[in-house]
């Protein structure tokens, strides 16, 4: 017995009682080419709102207001929207407009001035988050600040 | 990202931000070709900033604050408030053009 022995006893019994970290080999698969389903993907799409009033606490029927149109523009956070007028003049705000969330543009061409109604109560203007933007607009008189950024 | 071009803002008033304030949960403020006028505010009459707002071909005239930041205040304690200005207008702000808390 040589002097190593031992040794190499003792090895080959540990070796034997450690798990087998090796996979086990398997017969190679032939793979046949398949043909499989992808997700759903759709681009976004740019609607255009117009809006045709500077209507905003009780805006007459069958016009789009701006408070309208970000409303509308809000429910569908799939599409891009940009929010253009086809009037020109001040939009008197009593209560805030709603938020602008997401993948929506406001352009007011230099035509339009927003302003917070000398009589309502404090509040922030405008709220917008997301990817937005603004264009061709004036905030007057804000009481409350004329846009926050969530 | 809020981008805001070609637009004014006059007479507006807030705590923080007469015209504009800039929390911090947004990641970034653009504007470009704006007026700033007469907006008032504690804390930066016609911006308050916690985010990274890049200014630029701008105007900010005759806003005040009645703390700090007359046009500008960068609130800079969470990490934010990085003003980048470039080629705008400072005239009659006061205290001061722009303040950092």
């Amino acid at each position: 017995m040589s002097r190593f022995e031992p040794i190499v006893r003792t090895w080959s019994a540990i070796s034997h009682s450690l798990p087998q970290f090796a996979p086990a080999r398997r017969p190679h698969a032939r793979r046949r080419p398949m043909l499989e389903c992808l997700e759903s993907r759709s681009l976004l799409s740019t609607i255009t709102l117009t809006v045709n009033s500077l209507a905003d606490a009780s805006p007459p029927k069958g016009v789009t207001t701006l408070r309208e149109a970000i409303t509308k523009a809000d429910a569908n956070s799939l599409n891009n929207y940009t929010i253009k007028f086809s009037v020109r003049g001040v939009i008197d705000l009593t209560t805030a407009l709603p938020n602008l969330t997401d993948n929506i543009s406001i352009n007011g061409g230099g035509n339009i001035l927003i302003r917070h109604d000398a009589n309502a109560p404090q509040f922030t203007m405008l709220k917008a988050g997301g990817i937005t933007s603004i264009s061709g607009l004036t905030f007057f008189d804000g009481n409350g600040g004329a846009i926050t950024c969530t | 990202m809020l981008t805001i071009k070609n637009s004014n803002f006059y007479d507006n008033h807030a705590e923080e931000g007469g015209a504009i304030a800039a929390v911090v949960t947004l990641a970034q403020l653009t504007a470009t070709g704006c007026n700033f006028t007469n907006n008032t505010a504690g804390y930066g009459g016609a911006i308050f900033n916690q985010v990274v707002t890049t200014v630029t071909n701008s105007v900010f005239a005759d806003n005040s604050a009645t703390i700090d930041g007359g046009a500008i205040c960068n609130y800079t304690d969470l990490g934010g408030g990085i003003f980048n200005s470039t080629n705008n207008i400072f005239s009659g702000n006061n205290p001061n053009d722009i303040g950092t808390i």
